[in-house]
Parts: C-alpha cells; structure tokens; sequence
C-alpha cells in the first residue's frame, strides 16, 4: 500500500528537479544555493511533516527575490534575470507544505522554468528533460485527481500500477501530434540566449592575432568548434587552416587589410571533400582542411592566401561544403610583394639577429636556409607546453635562448621571425591541428584546445612551403590524443554524435533535408535485396494494410442504420422532456415509456418494437412516421 | 393483430387476482405463463401463504381435473402413476390410475418424498405419459404439475438435485400480500369453499388453442435471442456460478418471454418479456460455488440482467 500524498510529493520533486536541471549551470550562484537548500530543506520539512517558515515570511521573502532579479532587467539583460526570478520563486514554494494548491503552483513553475531552458540552450538534454518532464506530469495530474478522495487515501501496488500505466499513455498518444507540430512550427536554428547576449559572448576558436607572451597559459577548453564530416585521414594531415597573419606589429601578428595580389595555384594531390558544421560564432573566417580550394554551401570569398572569409557575419548555425588538397606549399606564378612579408619590428634582440645570421651563412638557398633553421630548433631541445609560458619583455628571445619551453604560438612566431630576419618571406597561420573522428558519426570532433599556429614560408621557385615549427620540439608526440581514452572517450564520443545528430535533424531542421533523408533512405530500401522480388512484396504488405484500414475506419465510421439514427432522436427527445425516467443500458423502450403518460411516446414505442423486435428494416415511410411520433412527444 | 383466447385467459387472470387469490397477481400470472408454455412450476415458499389455494383455484377456473399428492418420506411411486389391481369378477388386473392423470396436479412438498418417487414424477412431468407394467398411459392435456417446497425446513427432506430442478420451467415464491389486503384476507377468512363452487371461465381446448398460437405465431426475434443467449453466457462465465443456465432452460426462457409476450398482446416478443421471466425461469438452474451457496440466486441473476445491454436497434 502507497500512500497517495507519498507519490504526489515524490513526483512534485521529480518536477521540480527537472525542471530546474537544463537552466542550473546558467544561474546565478545565489540562486543556486537557494534551490539547493530549499530543495533539501524541504525535503526534510516533509518528512518531519512540519513547515517551520510561515506563509507570509515566504511571501515576503519571494517579493525581496523578484525585486532583486526585476531590477537587474534590461533590454540586453533579459532572460538571465527572468530565469532567475522563476527559480526562486519556485525553490519558495518548495519550503512550503505541499498542498494541492502549491503543487499546482510548483508544477507551473517548473515548467516556466523548463521552458525559459530553451532560451539557454537547445541541446539533445532538452529534449530529454522535456519527455521526462511530460510523463512526470503527466501521472502527477492524475494522481492530483486523488485529492477529493483524500489525500492520505492509501492504495495498493497492482492498482498504483495501472493508474500510472493509464496516466504514462497520454502522453505517448500526443507523440504523433508533437511530430505533427515538429514538422510545422518554425523554430530558431540557435539559442535565443545567444541572440539576445550577443554582444557578452566572446569568440570561440582561434583568435585573429598572435601575440605570445600575453598570459603564462592556455585554456584547455574541451568546447566543441566545428565538426567536419570527411574520410578518415592520416593525422598528420590534419592541419585545419583558418586565417593568415601576415603582418607583425610589435611583438603581435595580425591580419593586414590590405591583400596582396598573389597568382597562386595548387599541385594536384589527394583531394579530401569534407562538409563542415562549425558551432555558432562570430568568426567570419571559414576554418577548412588545408588547402583549402573551394569552399561552397555559405557565401564566402577567398582571399590569394587561402583563407576563406564568410561576407555575412551572422551568428547562425551554418554547414559548408569544402574541397581541399593535401599539398605542403602554394605555388606562386610570378612574383610576391616580399618587402611585405620581410617587414619586422624595431627592437630584435641580439641574439636573435646573430642567430639569424649564423643560419644564414650555413645554407645557401632559401630552402636549404630554412632547413638549417629546423635543424637549428632540434638542437636547441626545445619543448613543447601550455604551462608557465615565457613573459618577459622579449618572450621569444627568453623562449629561444632561456626558457626553452613554449606552445605552438612561440615556436611560429620564432621561426617566423627568424626566416624574415633571414630575408626569407614568412607568414603565420592560424587554425587548428588534430580532430577525433567519431566512427559513429563519420566526423572528425575539433575543439577549441585544438587551435594551432604553424607559418608558410616563401622559397624562390616553388612557393608558400607550409612549415609546423612545433613538431621540432622533444615532447612533440605527446600532444595527441587529448580526448581521453579508454571507455572516457567511447562515451564522450558517443554523447558527442547525439548531439550532432540532434544538431543535424531537429535544430538546423529543414524541411528540404529531410525530403533528401526521406529519398536516400529509399534509394537505400531500393538498394537492398530480398530472397523474392520487392515488387512482389507490396503484394504481401499492402492487402494487409489496407484490411487493416478499412477496420479502422468502418469501427470509426460505422454505418448507421435508419433504427439506430430515429432511435437516438427518440431518446434524446424523451430525455429532455422526462429527464426523470428509467434510462440505461439495461432498460427496454417499454419500460421507459411506462412511467411516462405521453401517447405520442407510447405509440412510438409500439411502432418501433413492432418492426424492430419482429427482425423488418424500417421503411421510409416508416421512417418519416417515427419521426413525426418523435416529434410530438 | 390476432391472439385467439387471449380476451378469455386475462379474463380469469383478472378475475382470480381481484376475487380469489388477492395480491397474488405474479404468482397467478407466472403459473398461467408456465401453463400457456407447457412447463410446470415450482411453487418455494414457506407454509400457508396460499401456494395450494393458487392450484386449486387455477383448476377451478379453468375447467380442469385437478389430483393433489401430498408427499411423504414414504411415498411410493406406484401412489402416484396408479396401480393394477386384481379384479375377481373380471378375473384380470385393472389399471387404477392415480393422482398424477389429472390436468393439475398439486405437488405438495415434493422435497420430502424419496428420490425413487421424486424421479417417477419428474418423468412423468417430461414424458407426459406414464408406463405401468409395461403399458403405457398418455397423460391428458394440458398437464401442469404445481410443486410446492419448503425452503426453510430440511430436516428429513431430499432436496430435488439440480437436473430435476432444470425440469421445472419457472420457479418462484408467492410472498406474503400487501398490508391492506391481507387484513381482508384475514377478516374474510378461508375462501377454500368459494374456490369449490366458483365457475368454469376457460374450457380445456382454449388452453390448447392459445398454446398453439404461442408456439406458431409468437415471434422471437435475432436480437431477443442474442439478449438471452448473452444473459447465459454470463451465468456459465461468472465466477461465482458453478454451471450456468443449461440449454433446457434457454428454451424455457424464450417459451416463458413468449407466453409473456401472447399475455400481453403481441406477436412478438420485446426485450421486457425476458427481463420480466429471466429470474423465474433462470434462478433455480444456477448452481453456486460451495463457498458462494449462502448467496440468492434470484438477485444473483437479476444482477447479472441489469449488466446486459438491451438491444435497442
């Protein structure tokens, strides 16, 4: 035996948690302890079965909370205070005894709270938390029901069962409707979250220069910046090229806005198409396996350098197809601005200058100078980390000559730096390097740990020769593989394609997508083969299926005969004339008409029973004269 | 609509509810109904509610020969049939034929006779003739046995076993009359005098002729059968029944919603007729769980009825 009140409150915390889970990473800390402790609070409220804090200190206490969050509210600062105010108010009520009334209250609260949850983010969690949330709610509303019986009415396990079976089936018959309204209901293609605090969002990936010596480390975000589906390639071409930085200004590498007019073409090599879904951002540059030589799905221009720049700028979840080479350089017909690519800073240490120097004289082409300088960084055992970077006035001499220890932003820009000292024109690119494909999914992952800077530099002759100043460092192996391992990473990965799915199918839904998904999947269907023909095969699924519709719509449209249709006249007629009378299932005509002094009744009775019980169809006339006795009573 | 006889049998209803057998009007009537279907009736009540003043004036009234047999423990069943007996001036046996040749026959505690006996009488009730050393005697139509039992007494009874139950096509219970009229009951006195003298109001070949109109021309419709059929079903699915209404009495069923039908003046019978005989012809078959004997059958089965749908249309 289970008590009704038992159910009711474990179920009003199901909602309740529910409810508040998708939204609690996004509020505030206060806010977050409050839930927590009026959860638990109330928790042991109802166990003690005393509420200790009255009715109006709450009150009053929800009126400080709403004022507190109300005034934080403004026309760029909406939904985060609004969130808020609905959380509290909710963890409020939970201190509070849980009557009909509060549960009520609480379960709305909830479901505000849930709903605010999409403002926030629109993951494959959602969806989860909403389903449960339903089926909560669900069998919540009908045991509410309980409560004019009784709250404390008590019944028994096998009943318990089938009014929860009962209450759990209502919500599965909407599914096709919500399938319905999923199909028609136009939805944004990301958080309003991020539309609306737009201008608060930092920009994921790669940053647009390079500055080592900034900050003494780097973020180990694990957050997701584009998934590219492609064949699974050799690691070491995984080199995804976003932007070239091409000028130094002071120790920062930027971006010049002026482009230099550069007749580049590229060697034919393996050709790899990949179709890529970055997450949203403000970035206009359109990360893509290097080389990139054409990208198409979203309006981009290319710029001579290979970088691909989106024209608008909007923050929207977008896919685009690329299709690039793995070749090692550019090739360059003609000449190239090299004063350009030549230009450095005032103020290049020393060493710095010797070193150049020393390199120079060793080699005699530009090929064979900047393979000396490789060989240079070899020896020098410089290694690779992420930790206690170089900061010093001149980080890149400390890096070369004291420190011997940076990221991938000090050994380019070094190397950089050295060549162009050298009088060899370089540049720095920016992107990111590595990806774990996701065999479920047929994509490889790149986060924004990933980001990477390596440098092309330009050898009369031959071009831009791509060159990844990192793998000269000792430790340089041990970069990979920083997705986890073992069971970790099978999980993650397999969360990971949800998501990309959910992505795919439901928030970037369109309805041209999947009329493709619908034709693949019978091109598919088609593909496949039976032991016997497929044509023949409609012969033996469709009879059935239509038998089986036919059922359904005979049970739903049953013909109803001339008797059925002049007998519901007859009694809707008797019932609202002598309400009073014997009705039911288990009374005859007679019997309802022989409390009943009307003559028109009777005699319809008679006419009635006479043709009815002597196993006639009615006639017309018959009919009509049913019909005009019906009238009468 | 043509229901030959049918003015003249409401007529002696009539006549014996109002003068004779007063606030007995189910009872008069259910016994004209097994009468009217062929069948004969088990009167269940309690000692001196009128159960053989109903036989008596029923024969009366009717202009038919009446035999009572009042049953002992040692009761032969030659006490019933008759018996040969040796005449010396004819030198031959001759057949004296006993209580049970008559149109009525009042059955009086047939629970206390032996079974030998009871048995005797149950075939004589189904074959409506009777065999003697080898000859056979019709007995005369129309034959009604009227049984009468005492449900409250069962010391030194036989109670009839199920299956000579199911030969009886209605039983029922007379009860005791409305307040008013068993105070004129009681200050009338014993009306058994006035039965002896009262006049013939049918003669036998109405009986007949009704009978046959009741068979030929009484239609039973489709949907009134599937309503029975439906009813039986239920007392052979419940769970507290442990066999249900036999074949036999589905038969009765609609004999008796028939007769019901012919009394009151149709040619067809309507779902009321069975609701109306349902428990009187139905109750007595049942038989009931050990553990469920103590429940009333009668009720049982009215409930049963009130679950079933009455086909309308």
């Amino acid at each position: 035996m289970v008590k009704i009140k038992t159910i009711l409150t474990i179920l009003i915390y199901c909602i309740c948690i529910l409810g508040v889970a998708p939204v609690f990473l996004y509020l505030d800390v206060i806010c977050r302890l409050i839930f927590v402790t009026s959860l638990i609070a109330g928790i042991i409220f109802d166990r003690k079965g005393r509420h200790y804090i009255h009715g109006l200190a709450l009150t009053i206490l929800s009126i400080v909370f709403f004022f507190y969050y109300a005034l934080r509210i403004s026309s760029d600062n909406l939904v985060s205070p609004a969130i808020n105010i609905l959380v509290t108010l909710l963890s409020v009520r939970l201190l509070t005894e849980k009557t009909g009334r509060n549960c009520m209250q609480i379960a709305v609260l909830s479901l505000f709270t849930l709903a605010g949850s999409s403002l926030v983010n629109l993951g494959i969690t959602f969806l989860l938390h909403l389903v449960l949330f339903l089926l909560c709610i669900a069998v919540f509303l009908v045991f509410q029901t309980f409560y004019a019986t009784g709250i404390n009415t008590a019944i028994c396990v096998p009943d318990l069962k089938k009014i929860a079976a009962t209450a759990l089936s209502m919500p599965l018959i909407s599914l096709p409707l919500m399938l319905v309204f999923f199909m028609i209901i136009p939805r944004t293609e990301y958080p309003l979250w991020n539309f609306l605090n737009s201008s608060g969002q930092k920009v994921t990936g790669f940053s647009e220069k390079v500055q080592p010596g900034s900050s003494t480390g780097v973020s180990e975000s694990k957050n997701v910046v584009f998934r590219a589906q492609s064949r699974r390639l050799a690691d070491k071409d995984l080199y995804w090229r976003g932007i070239v930085l091409d000028t130094m200004e002071g120790k920062t590498w930027v971006r010049s806005s002026v482009r230099e007019h550069e007749n580049t073409f590229v060697e034919k090599g393996s050709t790899v198409h990949q179709t890529i879904f970055p997450e949203p951002n403000t970035s206009p540059y359109l990360p893509a396996l290097n080389l990139p030589v054409n990208i198409s799905g979203v309006q981009a221009g290319r710029d001579p350098d290979y970088t691909f720049v989106r024209r608008q700028s909007r923050q929207k979840r977008v896919k685009y197809d690329s299709v690039s080479v793995l070749a090692d350089f550019i090739g360059i017909h003609g000449r190239i601005n090299k004063e350009h690519y030549l230009r450095t800073p005032a103020g290049t240490s020393r060493r710095i200058m010797s070193l150049a120097q020393k390199i120079s004289l060793e080699g005699t082409t530009d090929e064979e100078k900047v393979m000396r300088l490789g060989q240079d960084f070899v020896t020098r055992k410089l290694s690779y980390t992420n930790n206690d970077l170089p900061r010093s006035e001149d980080p890149i001499d400390e890096f070369l000559f004291s420190n011997k220890a940076g990221n991938c932003e000090f050994f380019a820009t070094s190397f950089a730096q050295l060549l162009r000292v050298m009088g060899i024109p370089s540049r720095l690119v920016g992107g990111y390097y590595g990806g774990t494909y996701n065999d479920m999914g047929g994509y490889y992952l790149v986060t924004e740990d990933m980001a990477h800077v390596w440098l092309e530099a330009y050898v009369d002759g031959k071009g831009w020769l791509m060159i990844d100043p990192s793998r000269f460092a000792t430790n340089y192996a041990q970069r990979e593989n920083r997705f986890g391992t073992g069971l970790f990473k099978d999980v993650r990965l397999m969360m990971d394609a949800l998501g990309y799915y959910w992505n795919q199918t439901v928030i970037s839904y369109d309805l041209e997508k999947q009329v493709q998904v619908l034709k693949k999947t019978n091109d598919a269907v088609r593909g496949l083969r039976f032991s016997f023909e497929s044509r023949k095969l409609i012969y033996f699924v469709f009879p059935p299926f239509l038998c089986l519709l036919f059922i359904i719509l005979r049970k739903k449209f049953r013909y109803t005969s001339l008797e059925e249709k002049i007998l519901r006249t007859f009694i809707k007629k008797l019932r609202q004339k002598y309400p009073d009378a014997r009705y039911g299932p288990d009374t005859g005509l007679h019997d309802m008409v022989k409390s009943i002094d009307d003559p028109a009744a009777r005699q319809f009775v008679e006419y009635y029973a006479g043709v009815v019980y002597r196993d006639r169809k009615l006639k017309r006339n018959e009919y009509d004269r049913l019909r005009e006795l019906a009238d009468r009573i | 609509m043509n229901l030959p006889k049918r003015d003249e049998i409401l007529h002696v209803i009539e006549t014996l509810a109002s003068r004779y057998l007063r606030g007995k009007i189910r009872a008069v009537k259910l016994s004209m109904i097994a009468l009217l279907s062929g069948g004969h009736i088990l009167l269940e009540d309690i000692p001196g509610l009128g159960k053989t003043t109903l036989a008596l004036a029923l024969s009366g009234a009717l202009g038919l020969s009446f035999g009572r047999i009042q049953c002992t423990s040692d009761l032969m069943p030659s006490d019933i049939t008759g018996l040969s007996i040796y005449k010396r001036e004819e030198a031959a046996f001759k057949f004296f034929k006993g209580p049970v040749f008559n149109n009525i026959v009042l059955v009086d505690e047939i629970n206390r006779a032996m079974p030998r006996t009871q048995s005797a009488l149950l075939e004589a009730m189904e074959e409506r003739k009777v065999t003697v050393e080898g000859i056979t005697h019709p007995l005369p139509d129309p034959f009604l046995v009227i049984a009468t039992q005492n449900p409250m007494e069962q010391v030194g009874t036989y109670p009839l076993p199920e299956s000579q139950m199911d030969r009886f096509i209605i039983r029922t219970g007379i009860g005791y009359p409305p307040e008013n009229i068993e105070k004129t009951i009681i200050r009338g006195g014993s009306i058994r005098d006035e039965i002896m003298q009262m006049p013939v109001l049918l003669v036998q070949n109405d009986i007949v002729v009704a009978r046959q109109c009741i068979r030929q021309d009484i239609y039973i419709s489709d949907k009134i059968v599937e309503y029975m059929y439906r009813l039986i079903r239920e007392t052979r699915n419940n769970p507290l029944i442990l066999s249900g209404i036999s074949t036999r009495g589905g038969i009765n069923m609609a004999d008796a919603a028939k007769a019901r039908a012919y009394l009151e003046g149709r040619d067809y019978v309507i779902p009321e007729d069975v609701q109306s005989v349902a428990v009187a012809v139905g109750a007595h078959r049942l038989v009931l769980n050990q553990e469920n004997e103590g429940l009333n059958k009668e009720e049982l089965l009215d409930s049963l009825l009130k679950n079933i749908e009455v086909p309308l249309a």
